[in-house]
This record gives structure tokens, sequence and C-alpha cells, in this order.
């Protein structure tokens, strides 16, 4: 029983994590329709970050700020000055996943150069331990599950509530009907990879508070989470998501739990896979509502 | 050449061929047939593994320092045969669930998972391939039959001979396959689906051969690579190396035997090989960081640049005084660039274009 809501409290607490990732991943994904396997290595650029700007502060808020920023002017970097040129010439969908894939090599074994190989340690704030029934967690932990709920909210308000939202979903969905409209379009994927950036860097920090140690490659480990999540939740949909990040944390929390800890990130690989073989669109999506993934 | 030179010049060639082996096969999967094999790297590990088991005979129980499954002492090419078989089973289920009906992106986005689960599988479960350490003194199988009064560099020079003569074998199958009605099916699925399979063509039947045999090239340069290594591990086969064959497909030219070849010597076995035992600077594995980083740049440089790649693909045409009359006859269309990929164009969606 203690081990059910340990792997439950624990679950919450990775999905939220994962949620924020995810709901970036989903955005940036659902308007400018790259699937941007670099995601994973903005994603540890910004734990690197976050130790610079450790050694300065240790202040939660600074850091994810500072992340925050990073991911954002990267993926912008990423999105406007490397994307979009190979999409204008046409390149196709698979060349420009490969492009992604160079670039995410290209930050990863850049950072490892820089900093050598071998694990780095985070200072992380930890307080004292907070006890949920059985499950003991730190008040970063608590933090997280906070900032991944207001990110969440604040995302989809913006998106259902706001004229930059309409404009996000309209591209999202028709971009040349929108750009008949006179929406720039242009200028709502480059908006969309700074959001997407910026919460991919809030993430890297959280993570980074997380693992406590880390290396060029562990932002990737949480990508297939990210992954999973989005795709779960359906590609597009922001509240989905949340569903989809949670999801996602309490199956591989449990599976580390119950089965065994090094399946934990096997056990969402695994749901990626039957998702995008029995349910593309989700679990949310009703029909017509989002992303043809199927040919 | 002094002796250490030698060796050194014999393992580089060994890897060579293993490499370019891998690369054709993969580029019968990606090049020739459009599937975005990005887990390609799990057949080669197959084949090794398998070939590994087959030669390192019965699994010991209880102390013995590695654990696998099964396990026997099979002569000479048994072990390399065994492990060609079962990366190419192991492709049918992957194909039934991949090739189907997935967007092109999505079925690389699905295979690089698979190929994620597979080494977190292999390095979790350590009684199945002996988990993250892997598998080790594997017995080198010329040394054991006739050749054993062989010195360790003659050796080296006779498994490269072996390795060439393999090499050479699959070079002659994939250009006969080329050649044949099923290379041409093969492209013409490739390029337009939806007009192949009007042709009455079957084209999940087709891709799902060239995955087949693709992953039994995969598993024999994995078996013959294991056999030279004598080792094996999940860090042998992480998914940047399916990328670093594809990066020299790309960079070579995709769906040409000759440009492939280039591609691989100059990508995987130049760069990524044989600066391993360059004089090194800075710090341990600074060069090994930055020779990636450069692949990712040339990798980016040549789908801007030249997508086509270095040695273009060969189009054959059927010459027809009547078809001449409307047909330009224009060299052959890049398939990174331009236009879209005609699945993406079928489902009705594009990359957002501007």
């Amino acid at each position: 029983m203690n081990l059910l809501v340990d792997s439950l409290v624990f679950g919450v607490i990775t999905g939220a994590l994962v949620a924020i990732g995810a709901l970036g991943f989903t955005l940036q994904y659902g308007v400018t329709n790259v699937f941007n396997l670099a995601y994973g290595a903005i994603l540890t650029s910004a734990i690197y970050i976050g130790y610079e700007v450790s050694k300065l502060t240790s202040n939660l808020a600074v850091l994810a700020l500072s992340g925050a920023v990073w991911g954002a002017l990267l993926s912008l970097l990423l999105g406007a000055g490397v994307i979009r040129p190979f999409v204008r010439r046409g390149t196709t969908l698979v060349g420009v996943v490969i492009v992604t894939v160079s670039i995410g090599l290209i930050v990863e074994y850049t950072l490892e150069a820089i900093q050598g190989p071998g694990v780095l340690t985070f200072s992380s704030v930890t307080g004292s331990p907070i006890h949920i029934s059985s499950a003991t967690v730190n008040i970063t932990q608590i933090y997280q599950v906070i900032i991944g709920v207001v990110l969440m909210l604040g995302v989809h308000l913006i998106l259902m509530h706001t004229r930059l939202g309409l404009a996000m979903r309209a591209t999202a969905a028709e971009p040349s009907l929108a750009r008949g409209c006179g929406i720039s379009t242009e200028r709502v994927r480059a908006l969309s990879w700074i959001i997407s950036g910026g919460l991919c860097g809030i993430c890297g920090i959280l993570l980074g508070e997380q693992s406590v140690i880390f290396s060029s490659t562990t932002g990737d480990d949480l990508f297939i989470l990210i992954v999973a999540g989005a795709i779960v939740g359906g590609i597009g949909v922001p509240l989905g998501a949340m569903a989809g990040g949670l999801l996602i944390g309490i199956i591989s929390e449990g599976t580390a739990a119950f089965i065994n800890p090094a399946l934990r990130d096997v056990a969402a690989a695994v749901v990626v896979v039957l998702m995008l073989v029995l349910r593309p669109q989700g679990i949310f999506a009703s029909s017509g509502s989002t992303k043809v993934l199927t040919r | 050449m002094s002796y250490a030179q030698q060796f050194y010049l014999s393992s580089v060639l060994i890897v060579a061929c293993v490499d370019v082996m891998a690369a054709w096969g993969l580029d019968l999967q990606f090049g020739w047939s459009g599937i975005n094999s990005f887990g390609y790297i799990v057949f080669v590990a197959t084949g090794a593994y398998t070939a590994a088991i087959l030669s390192l005979g019965p699994a010991a129980s209880g102390l013995a320092f590695q654990h696998y499954v099964g396990g026997a002492k099979l002569p000479f090419p048994l072990p390399i045969i065994g492990g060609t078989v079962v990366a190419g089973v192991l492709a049918v289920p992957i194909g039934a669930v991949t090739l189907r009906r997935l967007r092109g992106d999505y079925e690389a986005i699905v295979m690089l998972i698979l190929s994620l689960i597979a080494t977190g599988a292999a390095t979790a479960e350590t009684g199945f391939v002996n988990g993250p350490t892997g598998l080790s003194l594997i017995p080198q199988p010329l040394s054991t039959s006739l050749l054993s009064s062989l010195s360790p560099l003659d050796y080296q020079w006779t498994y490269l001979g072996w390795s060439a003569f393999l090499t050479v074998g699959v070079y002659l199958l994939v250009r006969r396959l080329r050649k044949a009605p099923f290379g041409r099916n093969l492209l013409a699925v490739r390029d337009n689906p939806d007009a192949a399979e009007a042709a009455g063509r079957n084209v999940f039947g087709l891709r799902m051969q060239a995955f087949v045999i693709g992953a039994m090239i995969a598993g024999l340069s994995g078996a013959v690579l294991v056999e030279f290594v004598n080792a094996w591990a999940p860090a042998s086969w992480l998914y940047p190396e399916t990328f670093a064959l594809l990066a020299g497909i790309i960079v070579g030219g995709r769906g040409n035997l000759g440009g492939v070849m280039l591609g691989t010597i100059l990508v995987p076995v130049l760069f990524l090989e044989a600066t391993r035992y360059l004089p090194q600077f800075g710090r341990v594995g600074l060069v090994d960081s930055l020779a990636w980083v450069v692949v990712g740049l040339l990798t980016i440089a040549v789908i801007w640049w030249r997508p086509q790649g270095l040695v273009p693909e060969r189009r054959r045409r059927f010459r027809s005084k009547a078809a001449d009359k409307f047909v330009s006859r224009e060299s052959a269309e890049p398939l990174l660039q331009p236009g879209e990929d005609p699945r993406s164009a079928a489902s009705g969606r594009r990359t957002g274009t501007n």
C-alpha cells in the first residue's frame, strides 16, 4: 500500500515535470508542424545554464527565469534561424527531422566538449522534508507541481482567450487560410518557438533540481517521457499535455516502484508506440480536430 | 609501416567494411524504400548479440561472470548466419507495427523510440544479455579453427580479407536487387506510394521485404563486427550510431551504392572511428565530442547545399521517343528537397510553407 501511495505521489511530481515539457513541445509542434528532436538537447543546455547561475544564487524563481530566457533564445534561434529556412526551401518532413536531430547532437556534444565527460552536481535547495502519507518529498518538488499547474493554466488561457491564442490555433489548423485572414503566421510561429523554448528551459531547471547529478545526455531520458506525454494527450492540446504528462509520470513511477527502476523510461516508450499505432490522435481528440498523423 | 601502424590500419579497414555493409542495408530501407529507419542500429545489435551468444557456448548458471539466455558453441560461419537470420526475424514484427500506416516523421519517431526501448531493456534486464556490462570474451571464430597458428597481425589481415569478401557479397546482392524489378518497384513505392498501389503493387509487402533484407544485412554487419571486437554492450549501439550511418548516407548520396560507400568512409569511419586514434589534445574525449559536432554541422550543410548528396542517385529512365516529347529530361529529383514528401501530400498536410 505504501508503495502505491509513494508511486502516486512521485508520479504526480514527475508528471508535473513531464507536463511542463510536453506543454512546450505540443504547442510548438502543433503550430509549426516540426517534430523537434532537439528539444531534449535544449532542455539539457538549460540545466547547464542553471548550474552556472546557481553558483550566484539559489533562488528558484531566478533560476527558472534564467532557464526560461535561455531556452526561449535558443529555441528561437533554432526555429527561426535554422528550421524556417529549410521549411521555406521545401525540405521534406523527414529532412527537417534529420536537421533537428543534427542540431540536438551538436548542442549535446558541444556541452560535452565544454564540460568534459562525467557528471556535474547541482546544488539544489531541498529544505526540510515534507511528509505526504508515507511519501517523503521536498519543497522543490511541491513548487514543481505548483509551477506546472500555473503554467498549464496560463498557456490554456492564452490559447483560448487571447487574440494571440486565436492566431496560434488558426495557424496550427490551416496556415494558408490564417495568412489569408491577415495573421502573420511567421510571427506566430516565432512566438510559438519562444514560448516552447521558455517552457523547455523551466522544465530543464526543475529537472536539474530533481536529478542533482547531470550530464550532457540527462535531458534525453526526460525527452522520451515528454514525447510520450504530448502524444498521449494529443498534439496541440495543452490540457491534453497536462493529462498525458500526469499519466506518463504515474505510469513510469509505478513501473519503477513495482517492476524494475531501470525500466522507468522504457514503460513510457512502450506507451508512445502503442498510442501511435492504436490511437495516434491522442486520448482526448475528437475526430477532425487535431493533426493527421497517419497517412 | 611499423607493427602498430599496420595493426591500426587493418582495424580501421575492418570497421570500414562493417560500416559500409551496414550503410548499404540502411540505404536499402531509407534510400530506396523511403522507410525512415531511425532504429536501424537495433538490427546491428541483434546480429551482434546473436553471433556472440552462439559462439560463447551454453550459458553457465550461478556465479558465472556473465549471464545470457540460451547459448551454444557453433562452428565458424554458423554464428554469423544465426545473427543475420535473427535480425531479419526481428524486423517482421517491428515492420508490421510501423510500416503500415504511420506518416513519415511518425515512422521515424516510432523507430527511434523502439531503439531507445531496446537499449533500455537490454540495460535493465541483467539476465538477458548481461545488462549494462554487456558480453565479452567472445571467441574469435577464425582463430579457433585452422588459422590458430597465425600471429595476431596476420590474423587481423585475414579477418580483413573475410570482411572484405562479405562486403563484396553484400554489394553484389544489393546491386542485383537494385537492377531487378524488385528494386524498381521499391523506387516507385518510395516516390509515389499511391500511384504504385494503383498500379497493383503491394506497397506494404514491398516495404516489408526491403525492411527485412536491410535488417538482415545489418545483422550480418553486427555479427562480423562482434567477432572482431570480441565484446558488445548497450553502449555500443546507442541511437546516435544509427545517425552516424544516416549522416554518411545523406552526405554520400542517398540511393547510390558508390555514394553511400563514399559517405560512409567519410562520416562514420574517418570522422568518428579514425579520430579516436588521433593524437588527443585538450581533455579526454574532447576530440570525440568535436567529431560529433562536425558530423552534425556537415549533415545540416549537405541537406542545405546538396540535398541529393555528393554522388546523387542515378535515375533509370525508359527511353521512348513518344514519351520524350512530353517529358523533359531533367536530372533526378533530390529526395530531401524540393517539393514535399509524397506521403505528406497524400495526407493533405505539409510542413508549414510560406
